[in-house]
């Protein structure tokens, strides 16, 4: 076996963007598979048993086989992992889950629509979007304008931000910020989202309402990533499904919310 | 250097074998290594009928365990035989169904349809995430008695492997296994276990009861395996927390025959093969030629 899913990497960087917001860069030490824009690694936060299981993690970035990850301190596990120093090893598994498909020949223009750590599964797919000169427009919602310093790699010409406070840009969430630009989407449009359900099921439905495409990553606890413990699934039209190997990433109308 | 074991007249290449529900029908895992590796893989639960399993949240993670509330998902047998068996029957290794059923006639449904496809069937009556069944008949005497010496009788070729609760008194029921027939015995399956959500004050599971795996279980059910070996001349089959080659050989040593790796997979899909380099490496370290040496070698 060449490539491996379960490898070891040493942290080139772990720093606070904000606070409790931090961005994590990682050398792979060993073989590993390149990751695609929506996929996930299953990080250690302990070499220890507890906490016992890796986390899921989307990938913000993958350049000169560096992977990055943008993490918000929750719990315990992602407290441990931020006081992770520089030159420090962890152990991943991964790449897991489905990755964002490629837009069609019909689509004229696309929709990133996001907020807060949901970017860290986008923006991966908006610099292979932007990279192949895909015209794309960002909507992004934070809860207050410092937080908006974890926007400052992302590379896009059109991005229209909302905040919770009013400190920046548009005063309000991600959704009302969607919700009063909605009327200019087209049916060639294309909607990439990620974020919590709320947030998912409501672009699920206008998108619905509206007949557009829509591609919706989901968060889940996970325990193992690849599909075999059943613990993260989600209902769909078609019974229960599990978010870590037919997700992350479902169509509008496929998950009953 | 010699690592097989033999569970009655079933020869394992090696003691490791995964453990149920925690590697599906092998296809995830065979993505990342052979499977042929393995001393044996263990089917996800099989019931008669497709099972939709319990509605999420399933999992809670806890101090060096993991609670889940699975509640049995499958695809039912009739599509385990159509789909799920050919493809793991694709890799060089016995195969070892898990059943699960909520009579006694499923049960024997089950063992009769599976005879032959598989090279053993491990009797579930411990899951503590279904209502009906598992742990219902696991903690009964005289049904554990009943349904052992039933199953047993159905299977002309498969070996039959009864998987203990850890919430029965393992010395009785490691008996009435034997005594009713069973060719092996393996234990524990995950003890039941609770958590509570402070804010909402409700129990974070629906089912309020969960099943309780990992190595916050390991001491636990390795005083489970020295009871059973104390009490049957059955092979027993080890599971609990094994997350090792330690571990594992914690186990043989105490005298299980084999072991079941099961929330090790969750965290490293290679975990199992990584138990048994460590076995072997073990074994060269110590000067040991034959496993047969480790197993039940315990010191007292």
């Amino acid at each position: 076996m060449n490539l491996s899913i379960s490898f070891k990497a040493e942290i080139v960087e772990n720093t606070a963007i904000t606070p409790d917001i931090f961005k994590l860069t990682l050398r792979p030490l060993d073989s590993f598979s390149e990751p695609l824009p929506g996929q996930f690694f299953m990080l250690s936060v302990s070499e220890s048993h507890d906490p016992l299981l890796k986390r899921p993690f989307s990938i913000f970035n993958f350049k000169d086989r560096e992977l990055q990850f943008l993490y918000r301190i929750r719990g315990r596990g992602t407290r441990l992992l931020s006081e992770k120093k520089q030159g420090q090893r962890i152990s991943l598994t991964g790449p897991f889950g489905k990755s964002y498909p490629q837009p069609d020949k019909s689509t004229q223009e696309v929709w990133i629509v996001t907020g807060g750590l949901g970017i860290a599964s986008l923006n991966f797919m908006i610099n292979r979007l932007t990279g192949e000169g895909q015209r794309l427009k960002v909507l992004y919602g934070a809860r207050t304008g410092p937080e908006l310093r974890i926007l400052e790699d992302i590379r896009v010409k059109e991005i229209l931000i909302a905040t919770e406070d009013g400190t920046e840009g548009f005063t309000g969430t991600v959704l009302d910020l969607f919700n009063s630009y909605s009327m200019n989407l087209q049916p060639s449009s294309l909607i990439y989202a990620c974020g919590p359900q709320a947030v998912l099921s409501f672009i699920d439905q206008k998108a619905q309402e509206r007949g557009i495409k829509a591609y919706l990553s989901l968060e889940e606890r996970m325990a193992c990533g690849f599909g075999v413990c059943l613990g993260c699934v989600i209902k769909t039209k078609e019974g229960y499904k599990r978010v870590c190997k037919e997700g992350p990433v479902f169509r509008e109308g496929e998950v009953i919310w | 250097m010699n690592l097989s074991v033999m569970i009655g007249p079933l020869k394992l290449r090696n003691p490791v074998i995964t453990a149920s529900g925690t590697s599906g029908y092998g296809e995830e895992l065979s993505q990342y290594f052979d499977l042929s590796l393995l001393g044996a893989i263990t089917m996800k639960g099989i019931s008669l009928k497709p099972m939709e399993g319990n509605p999420p949240p399933r999992l809670w993670e806890t101090p060096c365990g993991l609670l889940n509330s699975i509640g049995l998902q499958n695809v039912g047998l009739e599509r385990f035989l159509r789909e799920k068996l050919p493809f793991v029957r694709r890799f060089a290794l016995p195969v070892i169904a898990n059943i699960l059923g909520n009579s006694l006639d499923e049960y024997m449904e089950l063992a009769e349809s599976l005879d032959g496809e598989v090279e053993a069937i491990e009797l579930n009556i411990s899951c503590p995430n279904v209502k009906k069944g598992g742990i219902f008949f696991g903690t009964d005497r005289s049904a554990v008695a009943e349904l052992v010496s039933a199953v047993k009788k159905t299977l002309k070729k498969s070996l039959l492997i009864t998987k203990l609760s850890p919430q029965a008194d393992i010395k009785e029921f490691s008996k009435i296994a034997e005594d009713s027939g069973s060719d092996a015995i393996s234990l524990i399956n995950t003890i039941a276990g609770m958590a509570v959500d402070i804010e909402t004050r409700r129990p974070v599971f629906k089912n309020i009861i969960a099943g309780l795996s990992g190595p916050a279980i390991k001491p636990i059910a390795l005083r489970m395996v020295w009871e059973a070996v104390s009490t049957v001349k059955i092979p027993v089959i080890g599971i609990g927390g094994i997350m090792t080659a330690e571990d594992a050989l914690e186990f043989l040593i105490t005298g299980a025959t084999a072991i079941e790796a099961g929330t090790a997979n969750f965290i490293d899909p290679l975990s199992s093969i990584k138990i048994i380099d460590g076995i072997k490496q073990y074994m060269n370290r110590n000067g040991i030629s034959d496993i047969r040496q480790i197993i039940g070698s315990i010191r007292l």
